[in-house]
């Protein structure tokens, strides 16, 4: 009587998973049959303080439509995500919005390979950086580029090359992120390949340089809430980080982006139209919203990056920050990242 | 015999819900893939095993750390166990389990960063800071109150007539400790320092924040990395998950032939209150004296992690709307979880209890097999397999829901197992003998022992709940129709400079996990009243049980 009575507990349990289950698919599949657009992206995104939260209300508005953000985690993850989604065969998904030049060769296969070239007039440097990706899909929308930041109180000279950052006076004053759990981490790696293109050279500089590093943070964030917090002067950002800092009192120009004259990474995000999309009309509708005026206005706000479209007048705290010379991409294929980690992890395991 | 037929069904049916992940993981790893070589290839990495061997080496000198702490701290804060405080101590020792990494991580800054009040102070070294010493003093000190809470309450629990019995024959304090106190604590210790050692194996925001980059990291970085930003490599994942198993698997399974061999020359011991003969203004002060002790080791470090900014901050969003919603979902995620979690603890517990001797380490053993998996892997496992006919990105509080609670049992199993496992059988006999039912012989005996410790652990485990990420980040697609989670919502501000903000937060997800402690408390202490009482009355009305 016992032995059926707990099978029978669990056999209401189980109905309670199965029916609670089927009403929530129900109630997506519903949602999927009005006029809608599904976008995946990652969390900082997505969040209604963040980039959807200035642009998603005005384009439903526009487009008398519901949009729908499926938010991967971290920048980190959306193109695993992606995989794993394309692989199931059924995807719900329109349009991708979010990925860099990193993470490209991964989204690339599940994008339909379309030009959105008339859509805006790109800045030039930007355009020097994606051309060909352009011609394949990828739309981009903002950029950014790497910079250090440096505390000034501090009174400590910003590095002038890579080489310097392995000086005495920087010891333990480098606030830098782990190449393997965050995108300005690997962005950082990548530059100190295409500057350093001895391979005993750089693996040489990344053996000393884990000796002058205070810590690898896993992420951007942790990283810059350490520098806030004056455990280091020196943290690897973006030079719109001095933007924010403008913008939130930081009238005396205490935290200041520098960057190595000759060269810096430069990080273009964009979105692009899925293969399975469901609802192409919708989504090439968004992709022009995205590079319209009034959304790429409101790009420094929403997501502490750049316009990429020419000519948009940057809020007062953006203007003036520092520009490198020459502008460094970041791609290269899923290979040749693989292999770039596993020889960065001899180098820094090495010492 | 309908037990038997009943209980196996349970952990048959458990057995199955953990194989799940492991499939997908394969089938992805070896499979899909098109053959094992990657795996093979990946198992071989030079690197992988220099992480393995460093993930084993800090965990065990975290665990000694914890330990050295925990240990003295618990025989001697262990009399205070013996007062009407008991609830109080155990709350607080129990309360850093709980507590988010973030916070943990934050606080560790605060205390040894390089501008850490200790640092400033000069009572840690500045060549420390960010370096193994740091991870190993975090992790020592973060879990030397679970260390403490675990040897206070089973030295607690040892009858004082006996120790009075010991003393009267000759025995001095070592001797006592050495003889009487030691083999009572072996096996309690043994299972608090296998859960510690588990945790340093596979922490991951202290390793990488604090621990200064590599070589000072554990393998669930490797797991990480190899399905996230360059690569998805399933079989360089599923390669570091089997050395992950190995790691953490092989402590557990000596550990459980230790138990079983430990229950074999087990006997229940019944704890009861005897007045000591000390004056009573030394007690007091010897109370005090324990309370700040439990005080600081359990409470004091984390709020040192949030200023007066963040309390501020709290103030303002507790006062907004996201913080209505968000904190409606995170308290019903974290409600479902405790809820499922306790239930599958439940019946796993009731199944290691009936089930004959032999049967019984395996019970356990698949009991406490989640926690010797990252929940990384434990969701992504799922994940996989969910793909197949649901998709994962649509926000299934379930999903959410069944991963915290598997990962929730193996804990409150541990626990629990100590006092569900060892009943009181001689006073059960006695309350029936003199006409007690078995309900409420069960009610008058065995659910007074119970009752703190179910509260504490329940308290804890929710509290995990409430700041736990792993889950909620597999499982939702960010786009709940209210709110986001609290954990998902402390990423976010983070994000966009909103680091006050976010402190804020945490301030406010750490006192609500505070104050569940004290509520499951009450909550308990209320069944255990009403539910006597309502059997009462029903009897009265004719029904019997």
């Amino acid at each position: 009587m016992k032995s059926r009575l707990g099978f029978l507990k669990f056999f209401v349990f189980a109905q309670w998973v199965f029916f609670s289950t089927a009403a929530q698919l129900v109630v997506s599949t519903q949602a999927q049959s009005v006029d809608s657009l599904s976008i995946l992206t990652y969390d900082s995104i997505a969040s209604p303080k963040g980039l959807a939260g200035h642009l998603v209300p005005e384009f439903e508005r526009q487009c008398q439509c519901k949009v729908k953000l499926i938010s991967s985690g971290d920048a980190g993850t959306l193109a695993s995500r992606l995989e794993l989604e394309a692989r199931r065969g059924s995807s719900s998904m329109d349009l991708v919005w979010g990925f860099d030049e990193l993470l490209w060769p991964r989204v690339r296969p599940h994008v339909q390979k379309a030009s959105f070239q008339k859509l805006a007039p790109i800045e030039r440097e930007v355009l020097g950086l994606i051309s060909k990706e352009w011609e394949e899909g990828f739309v981009p929308f903002d950029y950014g580029v790497f910079s250090w930041i440096v505390d000034t109180d501090s009174k400590i000279q910003p590095p002038k090359d890579l080489q310097q950052l392995l000086a005495m006076a920087y010891k333990k004053k480098v606030l830098l992120q782990d190449p393997r759990t965050s995108t300005p981490g690997l962005a950082f790696l990548r530059f100190t390949q295409a500057q350093i293109s001895d391979p005993q050279l750089w693996s040489r500089f990344w053996s000393s340089l884990s000796q002058q590093w205070l810590t690898l943070a896993p992420g951007w964030d942790q990283s810059y809430s350490l520098f806030l917090k004056g455990e280091a002067p020196i943290v690897w950002s973006y030079i719109t980080s001095e933007a924010y800092h403008r913008m939130n009192g930081d009238s005396k120009g205490r935290y200041r982006a520098a960057i190595f004259p000759e060269a810096m990474p430069v990080q273009v995000e964009g979105a692009a139209l899925l293969k399975k999309a469901k609802n192409s009309v919708l989504a090439v509708q968004f992709l022009e919203f995205l590079l319209s005026e009034s959304a790429q206005k409101k790009i420094p706000e929403g997501n502490w990056m750049l316009p990429v479209r020419q000519g948009i007048t940057l809020p007062t705290a953006f203007q003036g920050l520092p520009k490198p010379k020459k502008w460094m991409s970041l791609k290269g294929s899923g290979e040749d990242l693989k292999e770039l980690l596993k020889k960065w992890s001899h180098a820094v395991h090495s010492q | 015999m309908q037990k038997r037929n009943e209980l196996p069904f349970f952990v048959q049916l458990w057995t199955a819900i953990l194989v799940i992940p492991f499939f997908g993981l394969l089938r992805e790893g070896l499979i899909s893939h098109g053959s094992d070589r990657s795996v093979w290839i990946a198992l071989q990495d030079p690197i992988i095993h220099s992480i393995a061997r460093f993930t084993l080496f800090q965990a065990f000198l975290s665990l000694l750390v914890a330990g050295a702490v925990g240990v003295p701290l618990g025989i001697w804060i262990s009399s205070a166990f013996r007062t009407r405080f008991r609830r109080g101590f155990e709350i607080l020792l129990a309360l850093p389990m709980g507590i988010p990494g973030l916070v943990t991580a934050s606080a560790a800054v605060a205390w040894m960063g390089r501008q850490g009040w200790l640092t400033r102070m000069g009572l840690w070294p500045e060549e420390w800071v960010y370096s193994l010493y740091t991870v190993i003093a975090v992790h020592g000190f973060w879990n030397a109150s679970w260390i403490a809470l675990k040897v206070a309450q089973k030295q607690s629990s040892i009858p004082l007539e006996r120790i009075e019995a010991a003393r009267v024959l000759g025995a001095n304090r070592y001797q006592r400790f050495l003889w009487l106190d030691l083999p009572e604590l072996g096996t309690e210790l043994f299972w608090a320092s296998l859960q510690v050692f588990q945790l340093c194996a596979t922490s991951f925001v202290i390793v990488l924040l604090l621990g200064g980059g590599p070589p000072v990291e554990t393998l669930e970085t490797a797991i990480y990395s190899k399905v996230r930003l360059a690569e998805l490599d399933f079989p360089g994942a599923v390669a570091c998950v089997f050395l992950q198993l190995g790691v953490l698997a092989i402590p557990g399974i000596a550990g459980l032939f230790y138990q079983w061999r430990a229950m074999l020359r087990k006997s229940s011991s019944e704890a009861q209150w005897v007045a000591s003969s000390r004056g009573i203004s030394v007690r007091t002060a010897r109370l005090g004296l324990q309370f700040v002790s439990a005080v600081f080791l359990g409470l004091l470090p984390w709020f040192l992690a949030f200023d007066r900014q963040a309390l501020v901050k709290a103030m303002a969003w507790v006062m907004s709307k996201e913080a209505a919603d968000s904190l409606a979902l995170s308290l019903q995620l974290a409600v479902g979880s405790l809820l499922l979690s306790g239930s599958l603890t439940a019946f796993l517990l009731r199944a290691a209890r009936r089930l004959p001797g032999r049967s019984q380490p395996w019970v356990i053993f698949i009991a406490l097999f989640p926690s010797w998996v990252s929940p990384f892997i434990l969701g992504l496992g799922f994940w996989l397999v969910a793909e197949r006919w649901m998709d994962p990105f649509a926000d299934h509080w379930q999903w959410v829901i069944l991963i915290q609670a598997i990962l929730g049992v193996p804990f409150l199993f541990r626990a629990l197992w100590p006092v569900v496992g060892s009943p009181q059988l001689r006073l059960m006999d006695s309350a029936q003998a003199l006409g007690a039912s078995k309900f409420r012989a069960f009610w008058a005996v065995e659910w007074p022992r119970w009752k703190g410790v179910v509260a504490t652990a329940g308290g804890v485990y929710f509290f995990g709940a409430l700041g736990d990420l792993a889950a909620v980040s597999f499982f939702s697609g960010g786009a709940f129709e209210t709110g986001v989670p609290l954990p998902v919502l402390v990423s976010r501000m983070i994000s966009h400079y909103q680091f006050d903000e976010a402190q804020g937060v945490l301030l406010v997800l750490v006192a609500l996990g505070l104050s569940s402690l004290g509520v499951l408390s009450g909550v308990l202490t209320f069944v255990g009243w009403v539910v006597p009482q309502g059997a009462d009355y029903l009897k009265r009305r004719g029904w019997r049980r």
